[in-house]
């Protein structure tokens, strides 16, 4: 184990915010990762067949409640109201997060591209992963999210990850 | 095709009602109807087009209603794009003790506002907004003229109508099925007092992205519109098509068609039950509605490749043919689901939990129903005896016994059990559709040249046609024009999530806050249909 030497007291302190911890807890969340679903479009019905073991030899358990959260997987076409909306449920989430495009709705509009002024979902929240397809299958989505995986593992950034945030981490 | 007997489900919740007690005489109505508004335009004697003026708009309008055409589907603009350039605006309305269509076909001047009609049917109102929006038509005195979309270039009053009029948000909508779409409301002692639906933050507009893609590239755009019932709007497309272009679909692939539209049923009340599950929290339920939901899916993605989407169907019939794992998967749902089903009902029927508080939630009455030009399940929940299925049947639809099941206090109870009947009622025909499937073509000869290539007519006289079926959530129609070559005249969509939703301000008024989101979420709206 890392620790730090001794202080003055004989007790061992353990780092702050160390890289060693760090990947402990990335290997810890990449276990079991908790995605959240944001619905406005016709993907995540096929976002929902991971849930079952036809598509998927690992069945991934979606959350409820964006709260719970690790990774936002935000599906359908991006105009400024409903980036707004993204925006709110991404700052409800609660750290470390990640967010994973899916389809070519959040990237360009889709088909239904030049109407309504859509724009590009990473103007609103940064994007880590983004899995293009119309709609993408379910085991292209599962690629996906393995991607982000390794993503995590190989030192993906928490997302706005402030000064007290750090704090947080500390053990 | 079909001889074999049906094991009909033996369910019925109350003795079915008659539409009205009063038989219509079409003969002695029709004649009055030629007499006020002249001879029709069109022949097709099942849905007739009557021209009108500026002046006479409001007035034949309610003489139509007051006539038996109570039920406003929609207005929409009617152009070519090739000739003329000759504007008209359709009003379609529909009767219920004949069921015929009529539509009054307005030509449009330049510079003069069109009556309003909100005071006749208030359904009509998002229409109109949403004409206004597209094609800069404009009505006349003052409505609440809300944008519908694009509302982003406007000042924040507009951006944010019902929030600033002091309204508040129902935050978290997961399991109402609304998604996208805002529910707003105003309460007094824990009451909805007011409620509405806000609109126009996720319009795609489908109409004016399909006017400019071929007839074929059309069927992904129309499955990515209504994405929850897209293959009932398919199939309703292509009849639409079929019937303009004078083509027959092969046995098999009329068929196909219907497995594919049960099939889309089941997964469709599937789902409604999975969010009153999930609103309950009843866990072993949700788990096992998932479950079939995915079998269901599964069985259909060993055919399209995808659990939802690439639709086998094309214009004069299916594109390829069935694979026997895909029948054999669908085979396998559909009975497990028939004996879940019954466990279903009988957890619907105890008096305990789920069963009161689902009884005398969001009542919708029969008169109500008509008024806000309901259908579907929810119109059958109330115990109106309305199934397009029965009343215009199509393909085998005529050979399948098929028993409209109704209910008669209208309330989201109700609504549940003709839910689960029909469920069943589908389970049975795909069964028996799946037992006795036609054999030969499964596409038509006379669009498709045997290098996969569509032959369409260059040149045809201006048609027009509404093409409605019963979808599973309710009506799902196209207005459509042709006049020959690989675009459309003009198309308008239909679906009856529209006046579910714009019915919401109406029916939830009284229901507590505790159970609002029960209370939506049991009308079944889909967001998709609505904004389109």
């Amino acid at each position: 184990m890392n620790f730090s030497p001794t202080d003055q007291s004989g007790k061992y302190q353990i780092f702050k915010s160390s890289d060693f911890l760090d990947g402990i807890r990335r290997r810890l969340i990449v276990k079991n990762l908790l995605p959240y679903i944001f619905r406005t479009s016709c993907c995540h019905s096929e976002i929902e067949s991971l849930t079952s073991p036809h598509f998927s030899e690992k069945v991934i358990q979606f959350q409820r409640t964006c709260e719970h959260g690790d990774v936002l997987l935000v599906c359908g076409a991006i105009n400024e109201e409903i980036g707004q909306e993204v925006k709110e449920v991404f700052s409800r989430m609660l750290f470390p997060r990640w967010v994973v495009a899916i389809g070519n709705c959040p990237l360009s509009g889709g088909p239904f591209n030049p109407y309504n002024s859509h724009r590009p979902l990473s103007e609103f929240i940064p994007v880590d992963v983004a899995i293009i397809g119309c709609p993408p299958s379910a085991s292209d989505i599962e690629k996906g999210l393995e991607k982000l995986k390794g993503h995590i593992l190989g030192g993906a950034p928490y997302r706005d990850l402030g000064a007290n945030e750090a704090e947080e981490f500390s053990v | 095709m079909i001889d074999q007997e049906l094991t009909l489900p033996t369910f019925k919740i109350k003795e079915k009602i008659p539409f009205s007690s009063q038989l219509f005489d079409a003969d002695n109505e029709l004649r009055e109807i030629y007499q006020k508004l002249g001879d029709p335009i069109s022949k097709d004697p099942s849905h007739l087009y009557f021209k009108t003026t500026y002046e006479s708009l409001i007035e034949d309008l309610t003489f139509l209603k007051d006539s038996g055409f109570e039920r406003f589907i929609d207005l929409h603009l009617s152009q070519s794009q090739i000739e003329d350039h000759e504007r008209n605006l359709n009003f379609t309305l529909y009767n219920f003790q004949n069921f015929i269509y009529i539509s009054i076909v307005l030509p449009l001047k330049n510079g003069e506002k069109v009556p309003n009609l909100e005071k006749l049917w208030s359904p009509s109102l998002w229409e109109q907004r949403e004409a206004f929006d597209n094609f800069g038509i404009v009505f006349r005195e003052d409505y609440d003229l809300v944008r519908y979309f694009s509302r982003n270039s406007l000042s924040d009053n507009f951006k944010n109508p019902l929030a600033n009029k002091g309204f508040s948000q129902l935050q978290n909508c997961e399991g109402t099925q609304l998604g996208e779409l805002g529910l707003f409301y105003t309460s007094t002692q824990d009451k909805v007092e007011k409620a509405e639906v806000d609109i126009g933050r996720y319009h795609r507009g489908c109409e004016q992205v399909l006017l400019n893609t071929s007839l074929s590239g059309m069927i992904p755009l129309l499955e990515r519109s209504f994405f929850q019932s897209s293959e009932s709007l398919v199939t309703a497309y292509c009849r639409g098509l079929e019937r303009l272009l004078d083509i027959e679909v092969p046995a098999k692939g009329q068929a196909i068609r219907m497995i594919f539209l049960e099939t889309e049923r089941i997964t469709h009340h599937l789902r409604y039950l999975l969010n009153t599950f999930y609103l309950i929290k009843d866990d072993l339920f949700f788990n096992e509605v998932l479950s079939l939901l995915e079998g269901f899916k599964y069985a259909r993605s060993l055919w399209t490749s995808r659990s939802s989407f690439n639709t086998p169907l094309c214009l004069g019939g299916i594109k390829e043919e069935a694979g026997n794992s895909w029948l054999s998967e669908t085979l396998k749902f559909s009975e497990k689901l028939e004996s879940f089903t019954t466990r279903l009902e009988s957890f619907f029927f105890r008096d305990k939990g789920a069963h009161l508080r689902l009884k005398s939630l969001v009542t919708i009455n029969r008169s109500d129903a008509l008024d806000l030009c309901l259908s579907g399940p929810a119109m059958r929940a109330c115990g109106l005896n309305h199934d397009l299925r029965k009343i215009h049947p199509f393909y085998f639809y005529n050979q399948l016994d098929l028993q409209v099941v109704l209910g008669t206090h209208g309330d989201a109870l109700d609504r549940h059990l003709v839910h689960l009947a029909e469920l069943k009622e589908s389970a049975v025909m795909v069964f028996q559709l799946l037992d006795n499937l036609p054999l030969g073509r499964f596409r038509s000869e006379k669009i498709w040249s045997d290098h996969g290539r569509l032959n369409l007519p260059k040149r045809i006289d201006k048609k027009e046609t509404y093409m409605s079926q019963e979808g599973p959530g309710g009506e799902i129609g196209v207005h459509m024009g042709y006049s020959g070559g690989d675009r459309l005249d003009f198309i308008k969509l239909y679906s009856a999530s529209r006046p579910l939703a714009q019915a919401v301000s109406q029916v939830l008024k009284g229901c507590s806050l505790e159970e609002l989101p029960l209370g939506v979420s049991s009308l079944g709206i889909h967001p998709a249909e609505v904004h389109k």
